[in-house]
C-alpha cells in the first residue's frame, strides 16, 4: 500500500536512478514484477523451477540493457517482453521433442459457439484445495495451443492490459482480443470437466 | 443479437470496452440464451481463478533466491549500462573485431570484381529460368500452417503464431499451406525452406498468409517454386 501523500515513483525515474548505479532503485522494480512476472512464466513453462529461472535471467538481462530501454516504451512491456523471449527459449530447450505429444491439439472446429454448456459449480475455492484447484488451472492451461496459453498467461495471469499484451506480442489490440475470446473459451470448455456440476 | 455478435461483445465487456448502446440487446440475449449465459458466467468464473494470487504464486524463498542471485550477477563487471562508455554494448563488441578481420583478410578486389560479375550472370541465366517457368506456374494462396498445429487452428488459421510455425517446422513437422476451402497442402522440401525463411526474415508474429508459387502437375506435396508473404486482405 502506498502511503498516502507520497506519490509512487514511477518506473521510468527508477530506470534512470538504476543506470546511475543505484541499485536501490533496480530491486525497487524487481519488487514491483517479480510476482507477476513469476506468474505468466510459471504458466508458459510449466514448472516452477523453470518459472524461478526465467524471472531471475530475465531481471539480470534488464539490467545489463537497461541503456537500451526507450522511455516511450513502458518498463512492464519491455521487461514482459524479455521474460516470453526467455521463456520460450527455455521451453524450446526443455520440451524439444517432448512438447508435442503434451500439446496435442484438440479439434475444437466450427467457431465456439458455446452448445450444451455445462454450468459449474459456485466457488470452487469451499470444495476444492488450493492446491487441487491450481492444478486442474495448471492442466486446464496446458492443454491450449502455445498462442493461446501465451495471451492468456499475459493478459488473464499477469494482468497486463490488452494494449500491454498486444505491445508484448507485437500484435494489434484487435488480433489479442479474438485470440483471447477463442482461448477463453477453449479453455472455459476444458475446465468444464473437473470444476462442472457433473463433476 | 445472435450467440455470435453476444460472444464477440462478451470479449468487449470482460475488457470493459463495452459500447453504452450494445448493453441492451446483450443483455436480452443474455436472458433468452441459455448456453450464452453459463458461457459467461462460468468465463467470469474462471478469469476471477486465474487472477487469483494465491494460485500460480512464488514458492516460498523464490524471492529470496532471486535477489541472492541478483546480488551475484550486480557484482558482476556489469557496470550499469549508462557508466560504460558508449560503444561497449557487450554483444557487438565481442562480434565486430572479427567481422572486420574475416572481410580484410586475403580479400583482393580483383577477385571480388570476378565475384560480382559471376553473380550478375546468374541473375541472367536465373531471369531466362525464371520466365520459362511462369509460361506454366499456377498461384496458390493461403495460410501458413503445419501438419501438428492444423487441427487446432483449424477454424482461425490466422492465428498460428510465427514462432510456433518455426518451431514445428524445424522439429520436422510437415508444412503446408490451409487453402480457401480449408483443406491442408503439405509443401515440397523447396518450399519447406522457403517457408521457413520467409517467416524467419518476417516480422509477423501471426496472420501468416502466402502466396505461393507451384510448378505444374504437382505430385501429393505441392512443389513450390517462390513463396510470399502478404497480406490476406490484399489476396482476396
Ligand atoms: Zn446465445
Amino acid at each position: 500500500m502506498p502511503e498516502s501523500g507520497t506519490a509512487v515513483e514511477d518506473d521510468l525515474a527508477l530506470v534512470r536512478r538504476a543506470c546511475s548505479g543505484d541499485r536501490e532503485a533496480f530491486y525497487t522494480l524487481v519488487s514491483r514484477y517479480e510476482r507477476g512476472l513469476f506468474r505468466s512464466a510459471l504458466a508458459i513453462t510449466r514448472n516452477q523451477a523453470d518459472a524461478e529461472e526465467v524471472v531471475q535471467e530475465t531481471f539480470l538481462r534488464a539490467y545489463e540493457h537497461l541503456n537500451q530501454f526507450r522511455a516511450e516504451a513502458k518498463f512492464q512491456t519491455w521487461l514482459t517482453q524479455i521474460a516470453l523471449n526467455t521463456a520460450r527459449m527455455k521451453l524450446r530447450k526443455a520440451h524439444a521433442g517432448l512438447w508435442e505429444s503434451l500439446d496435442e491439439p484438440r479439434a475444437t472446429e466450427d467457431g465456439f459457439l458455446p452448445r450444451d454448456v455445462a454450468e459449474w459449480r459456485e466457488n470452487p475455492e469451499q470444495r476444492l484445495g488450493r492446491v487441487e484447484i491450481e492444478t486442474i488451472l495448471h492442466h486446464a492451461l496446458q492443454g491450449l495451443p502455445p498462442g493461446y496459453r501465451e495471451v492468456v498467461a499475459l493478459r488473464d495471469i499477469q494482468m497486463l492490459s490488452t494494449q500491454e499484451t498486444a505491445d508484448v506480442l507485437g500484435m494489434s489490440v484487435a488480433n489479442v482480443k479474438t485470440r483471447l475470446l477463442r482461448a477463453r473459451l477453449q479453455l472455459r470448455e476444458r475446465l468444464a470437466g473437473p470444476l462442472g456440476k457433473r463433476a | 443479437m445472435d450467440c455470435h455478435e453476444f460472444l464477440a461483445q462478451m470479449a468487449e465487456l470482460l475488457d470493459g470496452d463495452m459500447a453504452a448502446s450494445a448493453a441492451d440487446a446483450f443483455d436480452r440475449h443474455r436472458q433468452a440464451c441459455a448456453h450464452c449465459r453459463t458461457a459467461l458466467a462460468t468465463v467470469e468464473q474462471m478469469r476471477r481463478l486465474y487472477a487469483d494470487e494465491r494460485f500460480f504464486a512464488m514458492p516460498e524463498g523464490a524471492s529470496e533466491r532471486l535477489r541472492q542471485s541478483l546480488a551475484a550477477g550486480l557484482e558482476e563487471p556489469l557496470a550499469p549500462a549508462a557508466l560504460r562508455p558508449a560503444a561497449a554494448v557487450p554483444s557487438s563488441a565481442a562480434a565486430a573485431p572479427r567481422r572486420r578481420g574475416w572481410l580484410g583478410f586475403g580479400a583482393d578486389t580483383g577477385r571480388l570484381r570476378a565475384l560480382a560479375w559471376a553473380a550478375a550472370a546468374a541473375v541472367v541465366v536465373l531471369a531466362v529460368g525464371v520466365a520459362r517457368w511462369q509460361a506454366s506456374a499456377s498461384t496458390t494462396s493461403g495460410w501458413l500452417v503445419d501438419s501438428h498445429c492444423y487441427a487446432a487452428y483449424k477454424s482461425h488459421p490466422g492465428d498460428h503464431p510465427s514462432d510456433c510455425f518455426i518451431k514445428c517446422a524445424t522439429s520436422g513437422k510437415t508444412v503446408g499451406i490451409e487453402d480457401a476451402q480449408g483443406r491442408f497442402h503439405p509443401f515440397n522440401a523447396r518450399g519447406r525452406a522457403q517457408a521457413i525463411a520467409a517467416v524467419e526474415a518476417s516480422h509477423r508474429k501471426d496472420h501468416l498468409w502466402v502466396t505461393v508459387k507451384t510448378a505444374p502437375a504437382s505430385g501429393p506435396a505441392l512443389d513450390v517454386v517462390a513463396l510470399t508473404l502478404g497480406d490476406p486482405a490484399a489476396a482476396r
